[in-house]
Formats: C-alpha cells, structure tokens, sequence
C-alpha cells in the first residue's frame, strides 16, 4: 500500500477550556472543522483523518521534570493533545503517511522541561513529547522543530537546550515587544550545545515577504547545512494580520509559502487566538501545502494586499539578522549567562508561571515564581551531566540529575550517585 | 401482511410475511436483464398467488435501478449553479455543465459579497442552452444559510420551468461542498428517471390487486414513500447492499458486537453490528467513485465469491479478483477453457454438492500437479485469508474514526465483534471454516436464500435532519427541511432540540412505522464577543435510526 501525502489528526476538544472566557475554550477549532469539512479536505485524494493517541505518564516523564508539591503535570485535554502529535508522528515513522499534521489543542510549546504550573497557556510540550516517544520507540536520531508561532517557543528552547542532536529554530515577534520577552539572537544553545538553538526575532509589522526572506535565506540555509532526520513543524498561525493579541501581518498564503520553505514532515498546532477570521484559512493552506495541492487559490477576507506589505526597513533589518545569525553560528564563542565552577557551568534563572498546573476556576489562581539552578557538568565524552536545583511557591527545594540521552559511563554513575544521596 | 421484493443483479427476490412477521411465502426468479419492473412482477405474481393482495399492509422493493443509469451514463445532464466564498473556489471539474456565480458567504453562514442582479437567470439559461436537462443549485455554506440557493432555485424555474431541480442543503444538510454537490448532482441526474419509474410500479402494484402503500428501499435501510423517492432518488439509487444486510440482521438477530458478510457471486460485503445496531458511514457512500452525503451502512467490499476464478502459481493457489462464470460444475462443458471457481473447490472439499462435483475434481486436477482436496484446501484458505484481512481492515478503519472531545475519548471502546454472520450462495459451506478462520462462532441462517427481500419486507423508515443556530447573527437553519428562520440572543441548546424534534416529528406522524427519535449530537459553543455578551453557535442533529418491523424498534 503506498503511503498517503498528508495524515491529519484533528482534535479540537469540544467540551474543554482552561476557564470560560479564556482563548484557549472550545470553539477555538470550531469554525476551523467548518472549514476544513465544507472544502472536503478529508475526502482529497492522498489525505486522511486519524484519532489522537493518549499520551501516557512515561511520554510526559521522558521530557518533564514534576518537583515536588506538583501532583500532575497534565489533565486529560493535555495528554490528548500531546496524544494527538504522537498520532501524527507515528503515521510518518510507520509509512503511513509522507507527512502528518496534528490539529490539536490545547498548545504545549511554552512548557519547558521543570514544570512547576502553566505557562502561557501550556502546561505540557506536545512537539518534546512526541519527539522523545519517537526516539524511544524507533531509534529516532537528529531532529530539527521550526516553531513558526508569533510567541518564542521558549519552552521548547528550554528543553533542547542542552541537546546537540536537536536544532531548534523560532521566528517569532521581537521578545521586547511580546510575551515571553525572550528569543534573542545571543540565546544559541547551553554549552555542549551551542549552535543548535537559533532565535530569529522579527519586527513587528512583518508580513508575508519578510517572513519568507527569513525562512529564505536564514532558516532554510541551518536546515540544509545541518541535515536533521526528521522536521517538526510547531505550526502557531497567531502570525495573521488578524490576530487579537500579536502585531504580525502575515497571511494564509504566507503561512503557505512558509510551509512549503521547511518542509517539515510533521507540523503541530501551536497559538492562534483569530479563530474565526485566521485559523479556517491558514490550517486549511498549510494543509494544502503540506499535502503538496495547490494552496494559491485560497481566499481569505481580509485589506487589500498593499496595508500587509513588510516595510523596506524590515526588510532589510532582516536580511542583516540573517547575516548576523550565519556569522554567530560559525564562530559561537562563549555561552552567554553562564559561570564556571570547577568543572561545571552554571546559570541561575527565574522563570515565571502564569497559572497553577491543574487548577479549575478560572485557571489564574496566582502565578508562580520559580527560582532555578542549573549545573552541567564539562564532560569531554558526552553532553554533560544536567543537575537542576529548583523551588517555588508550590515546591519546596529540589534536586534533579539528568543525564543526556547519550550520557557517558561517568555521567551516568555520577547521576545514580547523586540520586541515592 | 407484508411485502418485500429485492431486484437483484442476477436474482429477483420477493417475501411475504405473515402479520406476526413470520415468513409465510417466498420466490426466486432470474432478473431480467435491463427490465427492473418485469422482473419485479415476475416475482410479484406467484407471491401473491395464495394470498390476498388487499390484506398486503405495505410492499417495499429494493433495486439498483439508479446506480445502473448511473454507471452506464443513461442519467440526465445536469447544469449546476454554483456560489462560493472564502476558502477554496467551488470545484466544478467534474461537471461539464456548471457556472459558478460571483458572490459568496462564509463559515458562519455570513454573506461576504451579495448575487448580482440577473446574473443567475442568464447563467440558468445559458446551462438549459448547451443541453441541461436537470439541475443542481449548491453554495458553499449553504446549510448555514440557504439563501443564495433560494436565489438560484428561483432563477433555474423561471429558466426551465419544470425540469428536474436539486437545492443542494435541502438533500443534505452537512458541511462538505464537494459531497453536497456530487449528491445533488446525482439526484437530479435520475429524478426523472424514478419519476417515471415510481409512476409505472404504483401502476403495476395496484394492476395487482394491491391496496397499500408501495415504498422503495434506501440505501440507509429505510423505505421512502414513491414521493419521497422521487424528489430524492439520491437516497435509494445506490440501496444495494442495504436489503441483504437488514435480512441477515434480521434473521440472525445478534446482539452486541458482530461481523456480517454476505457472500455473493463477485463479491463480497462485510458490515459491522455495534451493540446491536448497524453502524453507518460517519459521512455518506461513495457513487461511480464520487464521496456522497447519502446515508447508508458503512460496507467494505473485496472482489470475492463463490464465482471467483482460481488460479495455481509456485505451489500457491490465488481466487479472484477475476470472475469468468459460475462454477464449472454448473457449467461442465466450459470444463479446459477457463478456470475452476471458488465454488468448484468447495465442492471437491465435499462442503457443498453444486451440480456435477466430479466436474470440479477434473477441473482442479487440471490447475495445478498436486492433488484436488490440497488444491481446494489451499483455495479455501485463500479465500478466508482475504475474508479475514479484509474484516480487521474494516474493523481498523472504525476503530481509528476521529473523535472530537475529550469525553468521546474517555469512553470509547473499542468495537469488538463477538459473533460473525453469513449470507450468500455458498455462506452454509463457509460458515464452519470461516469461524475458525475468524475465531468467531459464526451463523449462517436457514432463510438466507430471499434475506434481501425479508429485509425490504422489514425495513422501518428512517429520518434525520440537523439544525444550525447563532444567536450572535440571530439565524436558525435547518436545511434539509427548508426552514429558516430568526431566533433571539436567548435562543438556547434545550430550545434547539426541541425545535428540531417538533420539526422532525411532523414528519414522523406521516410515517409511523419510522422508530422513535433520537438527539444524537447536541453542542453548544459560548462565542467569545466583546462587552460580555454571551452568545452562542448550537447544533443539533436527530434522527430515527434503521429498524426492523416486529423486531427491535
Ligand atoms: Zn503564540
Ligand atoms: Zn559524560
């Protein structure tokens, strides 16, 4: 049987919302289903629907860290949503499809790898979560995720930080002028790992021609050069020129032409809060494209095409970032933030969480303030042995080795030693 | 007492059951070929010929009539009109004859850019110039909002009072623009064909001496009325498997769980009982290779049957998918110029004794060097692989169907058949091999000779519509009814399934033998909106499911 072009797993969770009026609620895929099933996009020669998976308590552990005073890192919804993007890449790495794109919700990439509650509406990162269960079940090895969302994807950076066999690549809306406020062209990776984290922040404003120049001549180039096994999508479509809580202007063919530039072979939904005027075009674009069909004739309301065009100016900010970019990836120097001691480095952070992990009500139950500690260990024959110290309102003082997925002998021994104390 | 007649491909089936539902007579005769009305009084006639026509409470007959006109392209040209909106452009591709008109409404049913003035009276004409017999007027969203096809509809009646016309929403009322517009195609395209066709066997019925009503089978297991049929032959023009599954339903009576498979001579069907019920396609069948909105049992069909040919190759021996006769044992003079057929294995393997069974070991003997019993045995297998093969893909298929919330996926459970059935020319022979093959008990019921014409006999109507509400537009629909109205910002989900009930069971009232309504989606999404409004989009479908008279409502 010949592989189909395109598996979709939609999963637009009817009867779930963080709170009743938040963005992330139930009909946030709504007029996207509509969409999608009044073009017959399920019926299209070479794509199919699937069901999500659930993900399990291990897919979650593999990738997060529960200190203590955490009960669960995850509900249902979240373990679907995860589910849904290990549906997807399971359909790729099985032959069932050349590509697959997970619709789900809620999103996951502001999760990093120590949960202590919810941030920006994630509590748990699908794209880590799915890549890891690869990697365990078939021997998965380089992978790049291009996160396309207007948000950085600092909780994916986070827990790839120190992993030189995962490139991860955002392009998103310039952290002094968005939330997470972070994503800056110095943040390149932890210390075995440098280089394998590139941040691509754009002015706000830009629209499709300075989203395509970056993904052009700056993205394009990193993939090729680093030649990753499999490409991941992390798909936010809160870019569009209609979007309530971001000033981007790209459209559903930009997203389109986007797509077609990475190439991922698995694309998961991230934001996008413009459900009725964005999100019914954009997935249906993207999904064209990735199916290889003719996107160019979708139509979308919205200005006429001169108000979406990207300034000069951006555009030629971005063709010097991009040249900025190349030349600190070829000579990286020294990892920023960090200190030596001894045979470690060592770099103390707080991160902020907006919501409890779990919490009903309306979900903004006070935020949380972690204080972190992290120690990698300067190992010559591996990535380094990660140590993180952390606590927080809701967690008392803790201690976490975690070896690298190829940690060395020492490491490893070094990682039990510690644990037993 | 009641009626069912089945016109099959090769046989012409009929059954009258007593008014207990018990088999009180019953008739097979060869179809004439091309002739569907001969050979439904060819059936009629003996099986009325110890019984009163006038005690007859109801005669319902299935055929393939439309599907027929449709594959061998006697169906009427249809000339579509057509309104987009955002999203993709209408694909007409298929249609030679189709006109899409600038204008367009979106998701929620909003018009965007309105109808040009006179535009759709030229475009009409302009289809009824270059040969449009019938016609179909389709616009994206259009169960959200009729609108533009009232518009259309108006235009193609002053253009070609008279012809044929589909309102595309009106027949199905579910979002899908290229399955609403190949179904409203299809109905158009044999609505004069079943006009004059309902016209003739009211005629023949009552030349019988029948009194009662005379319905046609659809493809979702219910029978329509001759009206309803011919104002929407795109529910029964594809009824094939419908009648054999509702006899083998009815005869076997499993509940739970089960497999079914009617075996036949080309081919084979298998279908699925899920607690008792037979479970549809989640969205409509597929016609000449067109996905539909037209409800009906979700088959999977493998070219497999008791006439498939065999063949030997490197000590293995395949069967199918080529068909060149019936078994050679019925045909001992074909005997050296074709291949031996599934049937003639069973018959070596002493399963069945078709016609001269010697004929079948001389035939096997012929295919391959080793001996008949390991030939057949080796066919035998074959098949039941195929079977078996083909009922976990069916089962893998329904088993992956998408769900869309978080409580669909708390309680799914997966579909497991416990018991299999069986039907069809050589089902008594397969039965106890297929069981095993299957690790299932398997039955296979003594009446199975007419189960398409008991199921007709038996079939209850079935209903179903769906309605759209946005208090935040104030718009009700629900499009296969034709009712539209406008609501209130209070209009409520409980308000909504009682609307679409009320609705529903006017209808039920003309139909009683119908079984009793069920909400089967209920949703009611809060829309974000400025100013704390609370608005809300609600949908609600309904429906009375496939029945059997006397048997489970
Ligand atoms: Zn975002
Ligand atoms: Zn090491």
């Amino acid at each position: 049987m010949t592989a189909r072009k395109l598996g979709l797993v939609f999963f637009p969770a009817y009867d779930w919302a963080i709170s009743p009026d938040h963005p992330e609620r139930e009909e946030r895929l709504l007029y996207t289903q509509d969409q999608l099933r009044e073009e017959g996009l399920f019926d299209l020669p070479g794509l199919a629907e699937y069901r999500p998976e659930v993900a399990g308590d291990d897919d979650v552990h593999r990738v997060h860290v529960r200190p203590p005073g955490v009960e669960r890192l995850a509900a249902l919804p979240h373990l679907i949503s995860a589910g849904g993007a290990i549906a997807a890449g399971r359909l790729v790495m099985e032959g069932d499809c050349l590509k697959s794109f997970a619709l789900v919700r809620p999103p996951g990439h502001h999760a990093m790898r120590v949960v202590h509650g919810g941030r920006g509406f994630c509590n748990i990162n699908n794209e880590a979560i799915m890549i890891e269960r690869l990697r365990h079940e078939y021997g998965l090895g380089r992978v790049a995720i291009v996160d396309t969302d207007c948000h950085h994807g600092d909780g994916t950076q986070d827990i790839y930080w120190h992993d030189p066999d995962t490139l991860f690549i955002s392009l998103h809306q310039d952290g002094r002028t968005l939330y997470p406020g972070s994503g800056f062209i110095e943040e390149m990776g932890g210390p075995s790992a440098l280089g394998s984290t590139v941040n691509i922040p754009l002015p706000p404003e830009t629209g499709d021609a300075g989203f395509l120049l970056a993904a052009r001549e700056i993205v394009r180039p990193i993939l090729d050069e680093w030649r990753p096994d499999l490409v991941v999508n992390s798909a936010g479509q809160d870019n569009h020129f209609s979007d309530p809580i971001t000033n981007m202007k790209i459209t559903a063919h930009g997203y389109a032409a986007l797509s077609e530039i990475i190439d991922p072979q698995i694309a998961v939904l991230e934001g996008g809060y413009s459900i009725r005027g964005a999100l019914p075009y954009l997935n249906l674009a993207i999904a064209l494209a990735m199916a290889g069909l003719d996107w160019q004739k979708v139509e979308e309301p919205g200005p006429e095409p001169a108000r979406l065009a990207t300034s000069p100016q951006s555009l030629d900010y971005i063709k010097r970032l991009g040249q900025e970019i190349h030349r600190r990836r070829r000579a990286p120097g020294r990892p920023a933030d960090y200190r030596r001691d001894g045979r470690w480095w060592v770099r103390e952070r707080s991160i902020f969480y907006d919501t409890h992990a779990l919490e009903g009500g309306d979900g903004y139950g006070g935020a949380i303030h972690e204080r972190q500690r992290e120690e990698l260990y300067d190992c010559p024959d591996c990535p380094g042995l990660l140590v993180i110290h952390t606590r927080s309102e809701v967690s008392r003082p803790s201690v976490h080795p975690l070896p690298p997925r190829r940690a060395c002998p020492r490491c490893l021994a070094l990682a039990e030693e510690m644990k037993r104390a | 007492m009641y009626l069912g007649i089945d016109v099959g491909g090769t046989h012409t089936d009929g059954a009258l059951l007593a008014d207990d539902f018990s088999l009180a007579g019953s008739v097979k005769v060869p179809t004439r070929p091309g002739d569907v009305l001969g050979s439904f009084l060819a059936a009629l006639e003996p099986l009325l010929a110890a019984a009163d026509p006038r005690r007859a409470r109801r005669l319902v007959v299935s055929s393939t009539l439309g599907l027929n006109a449709v594959l061998t392209g006697r169906a009427d040209p249809v000339g579509v009109l057509a309104v987009g909106g955002p999203g993709l452009p209408p694909d007409l591709s298929g249609q030679p004859l189709a006109l899409t008109l600038a204008g367009g409404q979106d998701h929620r049913g909003e018009v965007i850019s309105p109808l040009k003035g006179g535009e759709a009276e030229k475009a009409a004409a302009a289809l009824k110039e270059q040969g449009a017999a019938a016609f179909a007027v389709i616009s994206k969203f259009g169960p959200k909002n009729p609108g533009f096809e009232e518009t259309l509809a108006r235009a193609v009646e002053q253009a070609a009072p008279g012809s044929p016309l589909t309102r595309a929403s009106r027949l199905s009322g579910r979002l899908g623009f290229p399955r609403r517009l190949n179904t409203a195609v299809f109905n158009s395209a044999v609505t004069r064909l079943y006009q004059a066709f309902t016209r003739d066997l009211e005629a023949a019925a009552r030349r019988a001496g029948l009194t009662c009503p005379v319905q046609l089978l659809a493809s979702d297991g219910g029978p329509l009325s001759l009206d309803e049929a011919a104002a929407s032959p795109a529910r029964i023009l594809a009824a094939g498997p419908a009648a054999g599954l509702l006899g083998l339903w009815s005869l076997t009576g499993l509940p739970g769980d089960a497999l079914m498979l009617d075996v036949g001579g080309t081919s084979s069907d298998l279908a699925l009982l899920a607690d008792g019920r037979p479970l549809m396609y989640a969205d409509g069948l597929e016609i000449a290779g067109r996905p539909t909105f037209v409800r009906a049992f979700l088959t999977h069909s493998l070219p497999l049957g008791g006439d498939s040919s065999l063949a030997a190759a490197n000590g293995a021996v395949t069967v199918g998918p080529e068909r060149r006769g019936p078994a050679l044992a019925l045909a001992p003079g074909d005997l050296g110029r074709r291949p031996p057929t599934l049937s003639d294995a069973l018959n070596v393997l002493g399963l069945t004794e078709l016609g001269e069974v010697d004929i079948s070991r001389r035939a096997l003997e012929r295919l391959a060097s080793a001996a008949p019993e390991e030939t057949a045995r080796k066919a035998l297998a074959t098949a039941l692989a195929s079977l078996k093969m083909a009922a976990d893909f069916l089962l893998r298929r329904v088993n992956q169907r998408p769900v869309y919330t978080v409580d669909a996926i708390r309680l799914a459970r997966p579909l497991k058949p416990e018991k299999a059935a069986i039907l069809g020319g050589p089902a008594q022979a397969l039965a106890k091999p297929l069981a095993e093959a299957l690790g299932l008990p398997t039955v296979a019921p003594e009446e199975a000779g007419v189960a398409n014409a008991i199921g007709a006999a038996l079939a209850r109507p079935t209903l179903s519509a769906e309605l759209y509400a946005d208090t935040a537009l104030g718009t009700l629909s629900i499009p296969t009814l034709g009712l539209s109205r406008a609501i209130d910002r209070a209009y409520s989900l409980r308000q909504a399934e009682r609307d679409l009930l009320e609705a529903l069971g006017e209808i039920r009232e003309k139909t009683p033998e119908a079984g009793p309504l069920h909400i089967t989606e209920a949703e009611s999404f809060h829309q974000l909106s400025g100013y704390g409004r609370s608005d809300k989009i609600i949908r609600v479908r309904a429906q009375a499911a496939p029945g059997l008279l006397g048997g489970r409502p």
